[in-house]
């Protein structure tokens, strides 16, 4: 059987994709619950994830089906539809901050002098067009972008880890329950074990499937990790309010001093890789809503979901930190739910008895 | 279908690419544009005065109006005020080339966040933009002319941003280093206090190397022989404690407390009246590596802050008449060199942690040490830490070792 993901491309998707987005204002908004401790929330957020690919990975090897038709065959078409329309919504919202950030990122970084949402508008119109396509392109754009953001992420590090007061994250479990905080308030940056949910029964179960997912969520987890650290080091006391440490962190080198921002091109580099990942809710969301309604036309539904973005990123601008405070502050807990509580469910669904010679029309129809 | 499908695509490829390429990408019109190369802040009758240095894009216009190309603007806030700026010149001020910032006197007795917090949250300043304090009006500073560039602002950030470890005498922060200062635990933070140096001007003085000849020929030609010019000092320092003005490091303070911060080099260390041999001689000894590290002790009652250092050096030059016939190179540290010069440190140290305690000022981040690695003592040592620190001073000068028979 042909499946479109291969375990190769999920592995290199954890580490292509999933750091970046979290490089904008997140660092900063576990700094500003739990200061010293920010490294401890973030670290807690990627445990709950990394638990959920675990089941999920048990999940694709006990029913080596997609999602939509293990609910379809244990609860009829109806629920499965309508636990599609929950996670429609569950993506259509885990987009908007990521969006926000870009947004402003390039809009701040790139066009400080003409602060206007029309330049971001190509985004949505490349949005639209990766939102058409299946999920082996996703598979080989992880092949590709993968190199992009390590050599990116590298050379921010390899420019900013020589001015990090590393001191600065003493002392250690200092901020009690801010932790938690901390941790609930950036959970819709991470639960990216649904990603993972929606390609189950797309790739193949293979002997070392576990061992490469978990080395590569593992590399995913230090670069986060370590970006996050190296920027509360280098900011401290005024990380509270550095939107975006990604062009921050390293003008203060030495060597950047001497040349020049050079460090743009690694930012420049990441973006490329962000602009993807930036994307990827609104591709899961066009995933989830084809199969609510089925429509033949393959653009109509990605249009739908990106001018809606769109139009909210652009008339609803004033809005903005309102709505990041909605879905940070009370739509964590659905968000946790969605995201990473109920992978786990499906552990407790046991598999019908394997219709293997359907699957390949399944696969077909659900990619 | 297909072929309008293509159709369709192509028209959308040159819709974009038109549309995105036709932009300016935001870039800024020179024309339009101020380039701040220094600003300056004071407050007049409760209202923020702002003075900008901006280099002029204009070709012709001679070196001396450059440096005297100034713009200033009033307002409630610092960004009204420069936003004034541009209302009366019509040049907006772009700030991201601005490596400088200047705050008068004026501004010293209240909470300088006030007035720095804009360029702080601002991504339109970098903020690694050099911070200095000034006596009297900064932008008088601004307004002076100086033998070594015709723009102020240029020739004051060669004082302050020396080649790096020879900076020996200028206790210098950026607005990055500041603001994270004054939020830090002790909320205690630093600049460098300038003040002009009348220099009497005559073409000797004016520095022969590098690309400020053209410039300095040029202002002598404009400027005429008799204008007053300035040479600026930036070897004191000024301490605040949540953003007011608390006090002040002298210059030998300074240059002690630059040690112990900074790992120097390439710096001299005067060490005056050595006897040796019944002959007393001052001595300049030159520092080829300096380390000053800070230990915590929290064991007893008391804070017991460590502080030790270790400077290499060789003799740069002596004052001791040879009477010998030979002339003998210099290359041993005689002991009692090496004696006066970690006596003569010490006591330094002693006069600036002394000022620290008078001034419960925390120049050496005791109180974030002690958070960071004491944490559990931390409530109970910080309430009465300037009642009862201590420091533990411990200065090694070491030289080339002198062989005696």
């Amino acid at each position: 059987m042909n499946y479109p993901l291969k375990t190769r491309q999920i592995a290199l998707f954890f580490i292509a994709f999933l750091p970046v987005v979290k490089m904008f204002t997140m660092p900063k908004s576990a700094a500003e619950a739990c200061n010293e401790d920010m490294w401890i929330s973030i670290l807690l957020c990627l445990i709950i994830d990394y638990a959920t690919i675990l089941a999920l990975i048990k999940i694709n090897k006990t029913h080596q089906k997609p999602f939509y038709d293990i609910l379809k065959d244990r609860f009829g078409t109806i629920t499965a539809k309508t636990i599609f329309f929950v996670y429609f919504l569950f993506f259509m919202i885990k987009a908007f901050t990521p969006i926000f950030e870009l947004r402003n990122f390039v809009q701040n970084s790139f066009y400080s002098t003409s602060l206007r949402t029309f330049p971001f508008v190509p985004f949505f119109i490349l949005s639209v067009y990766f939102c058409t396509k299946k999920y082996s392109v996703l598979g080989r754009l992880s092949d590709l972008l993968w190199i992009m953001t390590v050599l990116g992420v590298s050379l921010i590090l390899f420019l900013s880890i020589a001015n990090a007061d590393f001191g600065a994250i003493m002392p250690i479990f200092n901020n009690g329950l801010n932790i938690f905080k901390g941790s609930y308030f950036i959970t819709p940056w991470f639960t990216d074990a649904s990603y993972l949910l929606f390609m189950i029964g797309f790739f193949k179960h293979e002997e070392k499937t576990t061992l490469k997912l978990s080395l590569a969520f593992l590399a995913h987890g230090i670069i986060i990790l370590l970006f996050s650290i190296v920027f509360y080091c280098s900011f401290t006391f005024v990380a509270k309010r550095e939107f975006f440490p990604l062009s921050e962190i390293a003008k203060y080198s030495g060597v950047i001093n001497a040349i020049g921002r050079f460090d743009y091109i690694a930012i420049l580099i990441i973006l490329i890789s962000n602009t993807v990942s930036v994307a990827l809710p609104l591709y899961f969301a066009t995933k989830t809503l084809s199969m609510i309604i089925p429509i033949k036309n393959n653009v109509i539904i990605p249009i739908i979901i990106n001018v809606s973005h769109l139009i909210i990123a652009t008339f609803f601008e004033r809005y903005q930190q309102f709505i990041i405070a909605i879905i940070h502050l009370n739509l964590s807990p659905v968000m946790l739910c969605l995201g990473n509580i109920a992978p786990f469910l499906l552990l407790f669904i046991k598999p019908k008895k394997a219709d293997f010679t359907n699957n390949k029309a399944l696969l077909k129809r659900s990619a | 279908m297909k072929f309008i499908k293509a159709k369709i695509f192509i028209v959308i490829t040159f819709l974009i690419a038109g549309y995105f390429f036709s932009n300016d990408f935001g870039l800024i019109d020179i024309e339009k544009t101020a380039i701040v190369t220094a600003c300056a802040i004071d407050k007049e009758d409760n209202e923020y005065k702002v003075t900008l240095q901006i280099a002029l894009p204009s070709e012709g216009m001679g070196a001396e109006q450059n440096g005297k190309a100034l713009l200033e603007g009033k307002g409630l806030t610092v960004a009204d005020a420069i936003g004034k700026t541009g209302t009366v010149t019509g040049w907006y001020p772009s700030l991201s080339f601005c490596n400088l910032i200047l705050v008068g006197e004026s501004l010293l007795s209240d909470d300088l966040t006030a007035c720095l917090d804009y360029f702080s949250r601002s991504i339109k300043i970098q903020d690694s933009a050099i911070l200095a304090c000034t006596e009297n009006n900064a932008s008088d500073i601004l307004k002076k002319t100086s033998p070594l560039d015709n723009i102020s602002g240029f020739s004051l950030q060669k004082i302050i941003l020396k080649k790096t470890g020879m900076d020996g005498n200028v206790l210098k922060t950026d607005l990055k280093e500041f603001e994270n200062n004054r939020f830090s635990r002790s909320l205690d933070s630093y600049m460098p206090f300038v003040c002009a140096v009348d220099a009497k001007h005559s073409d000797n003085s004016k520095p022969s190397d590098s690309g400020s000849s053209k410039e300095s020929s040029n202002s002598g030609q404009t400027g005429g022989e008799n204008e007053q010019k300035s040479f600026f000092n930036a070897s004191k320092t000024k301490l605040f404690k949540k953003g007011v003005c608390i006090g002040e490091l002298n210059e030998s303070e300074t240059s002690v407390a630059v040690l112990i911060k900074n790992n120097v080099y390439d710096t001299n260390l005067p060490v005056k009246n050595v006897l040796i041999n019944g002959i007393t001689a001052n001595y300049s000894l030159r520092i080829i590596k300096s380390k000053f590290t800070l230990k915590i002790n929290t064991s007893d009652d008391n804070v017991t802050v460590k502080i030790s250092g270790k400077l290499f050096v060789k003799i740069a030059d002596e004052t001791s008449i040879d009477n010998n016939t030979s002339h003998e190179p210099l290359i041993t540290l005689p002991d009692e060199v090496k004696i006066a010069a970690e006596k003569a440190l010490t006591q330094d140290i002693i006069a600036l942690t002394d000022k620290c305690k008078q001034l419960k000022f925390d120049l050496f981040d005791i109180d974030l040490n002690l958070y960071r690695f004491h944490s559990k003592k931390y409530n109970t040592k910080i309430k009465t830490l300037w009642d009862n620190v201590k420091f533990d001073i411990n200065v090694s000068v070491y030289g080339q070792k002198e062989y005696k028979k």
